[in-house]
């Protein structure tokens, strides 16, 4: 019988999460990012394919997945492991030999229909706190038809819908989604100038998409992670400050920086930032300086 | 098991007096006469003993004292005729007073209540694998105890002690003359107090002698006496029977809000002194009371001073009901978002239906459940629950894997070379012969319970609980022959979520995946996984119970049901209204598991066995939503009481107080009952230390959440380094 069913590529699924979007909710982070941001928290999700992860604490050196690996990317000398994940072609046939859990990988298949069971059992919860679905990522609307399904069909069963995006998407993506999601948490994470450098892609589809939902009448969180002199320059401020002025924007949330992203990196193999985590301070003196610009919508 | 003191001191016991006490007692007993008689006399010997000395400018009477080390008791001392030799071991006697004692001892060892109920097992003894459960392993073991009788507080306090006392005279029997003279005994102790105490205890104390209380003050000093006088161990719905009075003293101008405050206060005060932190119980809310309005006002006093106390006692439960006031469970987050651990929160709309059905009686009757103990439901002043047994299903897995008969006590690691082990051909002769050892277990089982009830009633009446539980009056009948309206009795469950990921890890390493054979398996559980990590891995990534996860919590519920289901079956021919399951919290899960060895689903020899309806701990990953969600599958109209602890980070109680959304679904899905801990200080510290403990512990990092344990240790340092507000 044919797969009817639209599926898409999942890095994980974290029920009753407290900060995705208001009340409790369930996130479906998606596998795959077109954006390189520095300071990622989620790097395994940045690969438009399955990401191994090896977590060596865990490791029991029995070398199963030596011999199971067909590319050669496991080895294993002595008690030394060692993965080569530029030789990695992400079939899992180590994670399924693995007894321990060690390898895993970011980015499994999953239907519609499977998301929205999982939602189904959350209901309650989700409905009594003014909660419900947000997708997340990676980048949802690089997967537009599986993440607008789940929109669609959440929405179609009372459940409210967050899209938490980068901004970076076809325009198309944007306007189909736009009837089907009640919040968009949009990342609002450079300015301009600094776009590029520090997240890999030029700010232009950003703004579109931005004015695309202003346009709309979208409501919006504008979500601004903040990393200490990094991307806190005045000039950020200043246009943070601007987009928040925006009638759709309900909402500006500071999210400090935090290194945790940069043990996930090492355990897939990529390279971040990893530099002392944003203080108490840091986020204090931040949101003055929004303040002092008049912005006037900064979440608590 | 002794009761743990809490950090108030209980009262200090008067050893130099227990000598002289412990021969009056004796003579009282040796003296003669039917049981109700023996009883009558030597309860009236004992009972200024049960109390420490009297403050006289004390609002309340006297705390409990440390029980004397011989006396009559359904629980607190020790169960029916008792004598408690470590006790007595624990004073400096001269040479003349310990050939004293020695004379008594020898007076009593055939009389004591544990014996004579012993002497009931018969054949069913050779099940049991002892009688300590913590000194060696085994699968079964009896308790001894007559344990949650509450009495009812509001019937008394209607009719006072004199009305009581005119009601059991007119019985004209010899059970009525025993209680008769019982509450002469008590009324002996009042007068002592009255001539000893100021105003206004003094007058309180003989307006009690006199009539029923007229105020909450008398009320509540009414309720101590008689807790306390009749070894009961916890104080039932208390916002029923004491709101009235706080109502009508609040609007009478008796007593202004902070007086009333004040006594409940002392009350609870009384309760924590007492220092059984396994029971203490205090019940408010629910449905079913006379006067809600009154109650609630008394619940919220009730919360404010488990609050200002800020101790393991009282354990204040509170019964939510759809229609009950709002600002109750407002009050009752708050206290638990400081870290207070009560109230223990219980979802009326499960339990009242489910406990009609378990114990087959009317929704009328239900209502008045009343979770006592460790989590153990009985009907408030109606019936007797006592679990008088207790089960070790993984030591049951641990027999029937390695073909150890029933009541053995060796460990797998202990066993000869030569032992023969069956051969299990498929996981369905495995279970089959698991379910056959939990129903021979359970044939031992149900003839310890009803030797523990008919041992005692052989020799006592229980007098005064007698006489303050429902129906024994009406029929003229002690309590344990034929007088309670519901004879029923109760057998505590543990290990069962153990043995449920034990054999799901069976079935999927052993027989689907076949990562192992069954000998292979029983070598690594023999060694304690050592030389077997890799099998070891294995068992732990099979799904375990408490992550939502199908397959596993249907491994769960298949073990549960058949446990209840058995467990009920056993009743009727034992000549019980109902024998039902209870999967309660208390410290026995850590003492089981510490003469169990390692076990299929990943566990090691020796450590604890999981929590009540807990997952291992360890193995519930997929956090809090998840796992309500499996603890509020199983059914709940075949058993007595399954209690979950949930560890929550204080930032559930934040803001919106998402925990509202996350409680509003459990109870939607089924939850019955939960026991919530907000992390406190010290514990992410812990976390770091023992990760593996830990594992459900999430932690707000920045501008997400993350599991604690799967932050690296420089975050986790970091995180630990934060100023805890
Ligand atoms: S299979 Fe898993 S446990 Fe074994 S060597 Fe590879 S990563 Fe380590």
């Amino acid at each position: 019988m044919p797969c009817t069913e639209t599926t898409g590529l999942v890095s994980a699924v974290h029920r009753a999460a407290l900060h995705d979007g208001p009340g409790l909710r369930t996130t479906v982070f998606m596998q795959g990012c077109p954006l390189r941001c520095a300071w990622c928290h989620n790097p395994e999700t940045w690969s438009m394919w399955p990401q191994l992860r090896f977590k060596g604490a865990d490791c029991l050196a029995c070398g199963a997945c030596v011999t199971a690996c067909a590319t050669g990317c496991q080895s294993l000398t002595g008690n030394e492991r060692v993965v080569d994940f530029a030789r990695c072609d992400a079939t899992g046939a180590c994670v399924d030999v693995c007894p321990s859990g060690a390898l895993s990988l970011s980015g499994n298949d999953m239907t519609v229909a499977e998301v929205t069971e999982l939602l189904e059992r959350d209901r309650v919860s989700m409905q009594h706190s003014g909660g419900g679905v947000t997708v997340s990522g990676g980048e949802p609307l690089a997967q537009p038809a599986f993440s607008c399904e789940v929109f669609t069909r959440a929405q179609a069963v009372g459940i409210h819908t967050c899209c938490d995006t980068s901004g970076h998407v076809a325009a198309g993506a944007i306007a189909a989604a736009v009837p089907v999601v009640d919040l968009w948490l949009l990342d609002w994470k450079a300015s301009a100038s600094q776009h590029q450098e520090l997240t890999g892609v030029d700010r232009r589809r950003v703004e579109r998409s931005f004015e695309l939902l202003c346009s709309a009448g979208a409501a919006v969180w504008l979500r601004c992670p903040l990393v200490p002199g990094l991307n806190d320059s005045a000039e950020h401020f200043d246009d943070i400050a601007v987009r928040a002025r925006e009638p759709s924007v309900q909402r500006v949330c500071l999210m400090p920086y935090h290194r945790h992203g940069s043990a996930k990196a090492v355990e897939t193999g990529l390279s971040i930032l990893d530099r002392p985590s944003a203080t108490a301070e840091d986020a204090a003196r931040w949101r003055d300086e929004l303040l002092a610009r008049g912005c006037g919508k900064l979440a608590a | 098991m002794a009761p743990t003191a809490v950090r108030i001191p209980p009262a200090t016991a008067a050893s130099d007096t227990w000598l002289g006490f412990a021969e009056a007692f004796t003579a009282a007993h040796a003296a003669g006469g039917s049981i109700a008689e023996r009883e009558a006399r030597c309860v009236a010997a004992q009972l200024p003993h049960l109390f420490a000395g009297l403050d006289p400018d004390d609002c309340l009477p006297p705390p409990a004292a440390v029980a004397p080390p011989l006396g009559f008791s359904p629980e607190p001392g020790g169960y029916g005729w008792y004598w408690n030799q470590a006790e007595w071991d624990g004073c400096d006697w001269t040479g003349e007073e310990a050939a004293r004692i020695a004379e008594l001892a020898a007076y009593w060892r055939p009389h004591l209540s544990r014996g004579r109920a012993e002497a009931r097992f018969g054949a069913a003894d050779a099940a049991f694998a002892g009688r300590d459960f913590t000194g060696h392993p085994g699968a079964a073991f009896p308790l001894f105890r007559i344990a949650g009788l509450t009495p009812d507080y509001a019937r008394v306090c209607a009719e006072g002690l004199p009305g009581l006392r005119a009601r059991v005279e007119a019985l004209g029997s010899d059970f009525g003359a025993g209680v008769v003279q019982v509450l002469a005994g008590l009324d002996a102790v009042l007068a002592a107090w009255v001539a000893q105490a100021h105003a206004p205890l003094a007058a309180d104390l003989q307006a009690l002698r006199c009539g029923p209380p007229q105020s909450l003050r008398q009320a509540l000093q009414l309720g101590w006496l008689l807790a306390v006088a009749s070894g009961s161990l916890n104080h039932g719905r208390i916002d029923d029977w004491a709101g009235p009075y706080l109502q009508a003293d609040l609007a009478a101008g008796r007593l202004d809000h902070d007086q009333a405050q004040a006594l409940v206060d002392a009350f609870w005060f009384r309760i924590a002194q007492r220092g059984n932190i396994w029971n203490g119980r205090v019940i408010i809310g629910g449905i079913g009371r006379r006067d809600p309005a009154a109650a609630d006002a008394f619940a919220l006093l009730a919360l404010e001073a488990s609050d200002r106390l800020g101790e393991i006692l009282p354990q204040l439960s509170l019964r939510l009901a759809p229609e009950q006031d709002g600002a109750l469970c407002d009050r009752a987050l708050e206290l638990l978002a400081k870290g207070r651990t009560y109230p223990i929160l219980y979802n009326d709309s499960v339990n009242v239906p489910a406990v009609a059905v378990a114990m087959a009686i009317s929704v009328d009757e239900a209502v008045h459940y009343l979770p006592y103990g460790c989590g153990e439901y009985t009907i408030h002043h109606a019936g007797v629950d006592t679990p008088n047994g207790i089960l070790n299903h993984l030591r049951i897995m641990e027999e029937v894997l390695f073909g150890l008969p029933c009541g053995s006590t060796t460990l797998p690691a202990h066993l000869p070379a030569e032992h023969r082990v069956p051969h299990f051909s498929d996981i369905d002769a495995l279970i089959a012969a698991y379910e056959d050892r939990v129903c021979a277990y359970l044939d031992a089982l149900v003839v310890g319970q009803v030797a523990s009830y008919d041992g005692l009633a052989q020799d006592a009446c229980l007098l005064l609980p007698s006489a303050l539980s429902d129906d024994c009056l009406a029929r003229n009948k002690a309590l344990l022959a034929g007088g309670i309206r519901h004879r029923g009795g109760t057998m505590e469950s543990y290990g069962l979520v153990n043995a449920a990921d034990s054999l799901h890890a069976i079935e999927q390493l052993v027989f689907i995946d076949g990562h192992c054979d069954l000998d292979q398996l029983r070598v690594a559980l023999r060694d304690d996984w050592r030389g077997a990590e890799v099998l070891r891995a294995r068992a732990r990534l099979v799904p375990a119970f408490g992550n939502d996860d199908a397959q596993a919590d249907a491994w769960y519920r298949r073990l549960h049901d058949q446990v209840c289901v058995a467990c009920q079956a056993r009743a009727a021919s034992a000549g019980l209204d109902h024998y039902l399951v209870v999967c309660i919290n208390n410290s026995a899960n850590t003492h089981l598991g510490m003469q169990t060895g390692a076990s299929a689903d990943g566990r090691h020899a020796r450590t604890a066995l999981a929590n009540a309806v807990n997952p291992q701990p360890g193995r519930g990953r997929a956090g809090a939503m998840a796992m309500l969600r499996s603890c509020a599958a199983p059914r709940c109209d075949h058993h007595a009481g399954a209690v979950q602890n949930l560890s929550l980070s204080a930032s559930w109680f934040c803001g919106e107080q998402p925990v509202r959304a996350l409680l509003a679904g459990y109870w939607a899905a089924g939850g019955s009952q939960v026991m919530i801990t907000v992390t406190a200080p010290g514990e992410l510290k812990a976390a770091m230390e023992r990760p593996g403990e830990y594992q459900h512990l999430m932690v707000r990092v920045g501008g997400f959440s993350a599991r604690f344990v799967d932050l690296d240790r420089p975050c986790q340092q970091e995180i630990c380094d934060r100023a805890l507000h």
